[in-house]
């Protein structure tokens, strides 16, 4: 590799300052780290029962549903594409249509047709931000919307509930002591991280983030990246609807609102930019484990839901303005 | 993002449009909490059947849960010069100013289902719906007499600031401080009557307290599902704290014919919506109604689970 290629490559090996300070750099690689390692520590001082086992199997279970949409988001900011505020669409999509095409289809395929139903939603958002270029938050919103009003309509407005026992225990069930749905999100999580960092899509979603037209120059098929973004999130959202679905063995069409927040709380907080062009799964994931574990020590602590949201709120604002911070120092 | 401007323009776009209606006999403006859940859907149903067979016309609007668009909803149903306003609240305040304007182009307003606070009450005729803070008291005398008055208890609140929520916690504590019930309120949470939140904060709850909990209050029986599911969860092979959830759905009567849960508290979606729309229809035809209307509240045990309907 010769230095300019290394240049251009940069962002890939979470090389985000070549002109910003020493520590400006461990901070941005470790800060979460030990913001992750506070956090455990205030809760076990705080909480006999925090550092238990049971505890934080708790906050990886309660994680893996948000969890599942975080992958798939992360694509979406990395790539430019802002934030996909259709998430409760394709979550309600995902839970619906897995309980209520149970009966007719069984168990696997409602929750494959299920999936894939949720993967059109995304489709239609992909074209309408990366090929027609409206503007992600206004598309994402309208195409949730009119997804929302057709499963609605579908069910005709009341609960859907479950009637397959097998499934609903092989999504409550444990395998190896870890329950299903953990280990669902990890396999995710895993394939994402590995696409993301080590294929030529992924280096094309960096790619197309970090600068637009540099990418189209140099012949990324940057419509393609950008909507293909959105499918991700949409697949992503559906897997992580239809497992919520089975687990709760009700669902109805406002079981996904706020999930697309609860998601890009995490994205933002792990240190993922907003603007594009700079992230990694991992670096997400830290973010939720961070605001998931936090949740759960103040809950735990007895923290009134006002004060963890104002707290959430402030956590927000600060990963945002961190970001602005660094870009102006860094060179992305 | 939107910007504020244009957002004004598909304000007044729609205002347009709404008031571009077409005139009938009598139109009644229905602001509705959402038109998708299980308790609103079957009210909203019923009350434009009921409507339907009053040869009253009824213009529809679904909050969706949102408060803002509700407030937008109510000064769309003022600018089409309705001649009724029924209004299911979601917040105590919110609507008062739309309510006002609402009084001012002489269109009479009641309130379905949910209270507002007292500040209110001069802008509309009449409130119709359950008592929330009645079913407090009676899930806390319900709670009371299955623990023996003795014991600590978790309270899953839905929504803070909701009416609703008020109403039901209000009652539930206000009724242990009358009685002498020696019963400890661990601590409360809002899991805004969703049931995976519900079943988040059970985790939680039940690390935190473990074997403390002797007994639990759920807002409704969708958040009381997600205490039993953390509870099976945690202690697969121990019988759960009794618990008293509120709505009277079908599964909770399972769950209570299963000795999952101790209780809850049957309020008819089916009568909610038919007694506002009548009680609209009498004060139309111009007859005095009361301020308050409540519907009547059944509570469900074992005792009497098979002799009772589920109210959806």
């Amino acid at each position: 590799m010769t230095d300019a290629a290394m240049e251009t490559s940069g962002a890939n090996r979470n090389d985000r300052f070549t002109r910003g300070s020493r520590l400006a750099d461990v901070l941005s690689k470790a800060g979460l780290g030990f913001a992750i390692l506070a956090v455990v520590l205030y809760g076990s001082f705080v909480s006999p029962a925090f550092f238990t086992t049971g505890n934080l199997l708790n906050v990886l279970t309660s994680m893996s549903i948000v969890g599942i949409v975080v992958v798939g988001m992360t694509f979406v900011l990395v790539a430019g594409g802002l934030a996909d505020l259709s998430v409760p669409a394709t979550i309600a999509c995902g839970a619906i249509l897995s309980l209520g095409l149970q009966p007719m289809i069984g168990p696997v395929p409602a929750f494959v047709l299920a999936v894939a139903l949720a993967g059109l939603i995304g489709l239609l958002n992909g074209v309408l931000v990366g090929y027609v270029g409206i503007n992600p938050i206004i598309a994402t919103l309208g195409i949730g919307t009119i997804g929302l009003g057709i499963v609605q309509a579908a069910v005709g407005g009341v609960i859907v509930y479950g009637n397959n026992p097998a499934s609903a225990e092989f999504a409550k069930g444990r395998l190896f002591g870890v329950p299903v749905v953990v280990l669902i999100f990890l396999l995710i999580a895993l394939i994402g991280h590995i696409v993301l960092s080590r294929s030529f899509w992924g280096r094309w979603t960096l790619a197309t983030g970090g600068n637009y037209s540099a990418a189209e120059a140099s012949a990324v098929p940057v419509e393609a990246v950008k909507a293909g973004a959105f499918v991700i999130t949409a697949l992503a959202s559906g897997v992580s609807g239809g497992l919520l679905g089975l687990t709760l063995q009700s669902a109805r069409p406002l079981i996904g609102a706020g999930y697309e927040f609860s998601a890009i709380t995490a994205v933002v907080v792990g240190g993922v930019s907003i603007i594009g062009g700079f992230g990694s799964v991992p670096r997400a994931i830290a973010g939720l484990i961070f605001v998931q574990l936090l949740t759960n020590v103040m809950v735990l602590d007895g923290v009134r839901t006002a004060i963890q949201g104002f707290v959430l709120g402030i956590l927000i604002v600060g990963a945002v303005g961190m970001d602005a911070a660094l870009r102006k120092r860094g060179v992305a | 993002m939107i910007g504020k401007k244009s957002m004004l323009h598909i304000t007044a776009m729609a205002v347009i449009l709404a008031s571009t209606g077409w005139a009938s006999a009598k139109t009644v403006c229905y602001v509705t909490a959402a038109d998708s859940h299980a308790y609103a859907t079957p009210a909203n149903k019923a009350l434009q059947a009921r409507a339907g067979e009053l040869g009253i016309e009824i213009l529809s609007l679904s909050q969706d849960f949102d408060v803002q668009k509700g407030t937008e909803q109510l000064n769309t149903c003022v600018a089409r010069k309705v001649d009724g306003i029924i209004l299911w609240p979601l917040d105590p305040q919110a609507y008062i100013p739309g309510l006002a304007r609402a009084q001012q182009a002489n269109i009479p307003a009641i309130l379905i289902n949910s209270p507002m606070s007292d500040d209110a009450k001069p802008f509309i005729k009449s409130f119709t719906g359950p008592d929330v803070y009645e079913e407090g008291k009676l899930a806390a005398d319900s709670l009371s007499k299955a623990l023996g008055g003795k014991g600590s208890v978790v309270i899953i609140a839905g929504q803070a600031g909701n009416g609703t929520t008020i109403g039901r916690v209000g009652g539930f504590t206000d009724r242990l401080k009358e009685t002498s019930a020696d019963i400890k309120v661990l601590d409360t949470v809002n899991a805004d009557f969703d049931q995976q939140k519900a079943l988040v904060v059970s985790r939680d709850l039940i690390t935190r307290f473990g074997d403390q909990i002797s007994g639990v209050y759920a807002n409704d029986d969708t958040m009381a599902r997600g205490f039993i599911d953390a509870w099976k969860e945690a202690n697969p092979s121990k019988a759960a704290p009794p618990i008293v959830g509120i709505n009277g759905q079908k599964d909770a009567f399972e769950s209570i014919r299963t000795n999952e849960m101790y209780s809850t508290i049957v309020q008819s979606p089916v009568e909610d919506g038919r007694l506002a729309i009548d009680t609209m229809a009498e004060i139309m035809d111009g007859k005095e109604v009361k301020d308050r209307l409540p519907i009547p509240l059944t509570v469900v045990t074992k005792d009497n689970v098979n002799a009772v309907e589920p109210a959806f």
